[in-house]
């Protein structure tokens, strides 16, 4: 009985371990709390505009205010030049990144997993294929088309921008997962699933993609740095969403309207921002890597 | 070895197999190298004995345990298994051989997933084929891993392979092989990476398996003395060549080929009367 209830929380058994061993990591932990902390902010976004119309970070103007002020007691981290308050900026602008570089991120973890898996183990022709392709969109200046795209189409919708990115940095990982599996390929305990019955698909899946997706995680984070990255770059130039306020996008406006070196208070922030979310999406791969890959754990006490 | 029985029914017959692989380098010249692997062998295993297979390393021997296993594809000859020819086996035909003929590794370090747990590597094979309730095939996990020798099996049911032993991995690589309860298993240098002490252990279990289980073997060796402690019959490959075969025995008391005379005096031995280091 008390077995039978044992096997039934294996799933919960094997997560609870592996956050204490995430827990213990203390880059990992580190990470964590940096990122909690950005979407403590990405959830505190709603509440600005709530309080008072005038906290609205795109539409509420004080109208007490004609020009940039540092911060005061109503406004914390100051006002943009028409009076718009700058924390309430900030904080949908973390929301924003949470959005861009997640679902970017995901969205070419995925597609290069899937097509480096594929590549590897299917060889020969499939493969020569499919990684010219990949060639093809790696030597791409992703930056430039993205810039060329949103110059012939006007402005582009934020999810438009999060489709283009991830469609452009999925070879990268495609590359790296192909590798992995070329030698995964090779390693007997890919004979011996053939030798149990295997189909090719359950290989893939089974025996290949627990063995690559360590790497897939730790190239996501890098992705999601890139995603913002690019988001950030995009937004600065002029070319983001206009209708959403970005960490890029408040370094835009900055730049026009020209404070960078009178409002230290405004560029400060959304340059920290991006950096610090960036890195904490990197310390929380590096800590997940040495969870998920069993190799890499330190042998436990059993009793 | 004379006690036993002479069986008479064929399960493998290998027929005139040939095979080579070519080194392709150069996009121009098509093939600059091609080194012979396989030539022409044949061999007959009868269901139930020891068949043992030996030679050095490159002789071809783990080659052939490739094609058997149909991982690998062979260019002439014929490879029958129960009288079915195994080359152009697919879907149901290649599955349903493929639940019969089991390999038991060489490499227990390379062999296991290191992401699944050994409940899940012995499960695999029954999920594949389908086999047992859930219930059952808890069951046969733990039969098959006590009957490779890790007692009490319910403690190696959440251990990862980098949890084990070198020869707690080869034991529960051998379970493994004995969840499909096949009627043909391949055992490739299966103590090669293993000390002494633990491949004695790993011997004797597979005497224990064979007796128990009924099950043929084709046993691969560069040993001469593994060889004789567990075959009934022997064939010596020597560079893609088998150079002799015949009960165990027979070739060892009376080796005809040069090859496997040089393998007999290649034996290290026991002596006592020597003493002192030559210098």
């Amino acid at each position: 009985m008390l077995k039978a209830l044992a096997r039934k929380s294996h799933t919960l058994e094997r997560f609870l371990e592996g956050w204490s061993l995430f827990y213990e990591n203390t880059v990992g932990r580190i990470g964590l709390f940096l990122l909690l902390f950005f979407a403590l902010m990405a959830v505190c976004s709603y509440i600005p505009p709530l309080i008072d119309p005038m906290y609205h970070p795109m539409t509420g103007v004080d109208p007490e205010v004609f020009r940039s002020t540092p911060p005061s007691p109503t406004h914390w981290l100051g006002t943009d030049n028409i009076g718009r308050d700058l924390l309430s900026q900030l904080l949908t602008g973390a929301r924003i990144a949470f959005l861009v570089g997640i679902t970017a991120a995901f969205m070419s973890i995925v597609f290069g997993t899937l097509i480096g898996m594929i590549a590897g183990y299917a060889g020969k022709v499939l493969d020569s294929l499919l990684m010219r392709f990949a060639d093809m969109i790696m030597v791409m200046p992703s930056l430039l088309v993205v810039l060329l795209l949103s110059s012939l189409f006007g402005q582009l919708n934020i999810w438009i921008i999060v489709l283009l990115i991830s469609l452009f940095r999925w070879p990268g990982i495609a590359r790296v997962i192909r590798a992995q599996t070329l030698s995964l390929k090779q390693r007997p305990f890919i004979d011996m699933a053939r030798v149990a019955g295997a189909s090719h698909l359950r290989i893939v899946f089974r025996h290949i993609l627990p063995n690559v997706l360590p790497m897939a995680l730790l190239y996501m984070t890098f992705r999601v740095t890139s995603a913002i990255i690019v988001e950030a770059a995009l937004a600065f130039l002029g070319f983001g969403d206009p209708n959403t306020v970005s960490w890029g996008m408040m370094l835009q406006w900055v730049w026009k309207t020209g404070h960078m070196f009178q409002a230290p208070y405004w560029l400060l922030p959304p340059g920290i921002c991006i950096s610090l979310i960036t890195l904490s999406f990197y310390m929380m791969g590096r800590a997940m890597e040495e969870v998920l890959d069993p190799r890499l754990r330190k042998e436990e006490q059993r009793i | 070895m004379e006690t036993k029985s002479r069986p008479t029914e064929t399960i493998l017959n290998v027929d005139q197999v040939h095979k080579t692989y070519q080194d392709v380098r150069s996009l121009f010249r098509k093939s600059a190298l091609t080194i012979t692997a396989l030539n022409r062998v044949s061999l007959e295993i009868k269901r139930g004995e020891v068949f043992g297979l030996v030679g050095a390393s490159g002789s071809g021997k783990t080659t052939l345990a490739r094609l058997v296993l149909k991982l690998e594809e062979f260019e002439a000859g014929s490879i029958r298994f129960n009288e079915t020819e195994i080359r152009n086996l697919k879907g149901k035909d290649l599955k349903a051989f493929r639940r019969k003929v089991q390999l038991i590794p060489q490499d227990p370090y390379q062999s296991l997933n290191p992401y699944l747990s050994i409940h899940d590597t012995l499960l695999e094979p029954l999920s594949i084929h389908k086999i047992g309730s859930r219930d059952t095939r808890t069951k046969i996990i733990s039969q098959s891993l006590e009957a490779a020798g890790l007692n009490p099996a319910e403690d190696f049911f959440t251990r990862y392979p980098h949890q084990l032993s070198g020869g707690q991995r080869q034991r529960a690589a051998i379970a493994r092989a004995l969840v499909l309860k096949p009627e043909f298993m391949i055992a490739d240098e299966p103590t090669s990476m293993l000390d002494a002490s633990i491949s004695f252990n790993i011997f004797r279990l597979l005497i224990k398996i064979q007796k128990s289980q009924k099950v043929t073997f084709l046993f691969i060796t560069h040993d001469l003395a593994a060889a004789r402690f567990f075959c009934d019959r022997i064939a010596v490959i020597y560079q893609g060549d088998i150079v002799e075969s015949g009960t165990t025995e027979k070739v060892i008391q009376d080796p005809k080929s040069e090859y496997t005379r040089a393998l007999i005096r290649a034996q290290p031995k026991f002596s006592f009367a020597k003493t002192t280091r030559p210098t």
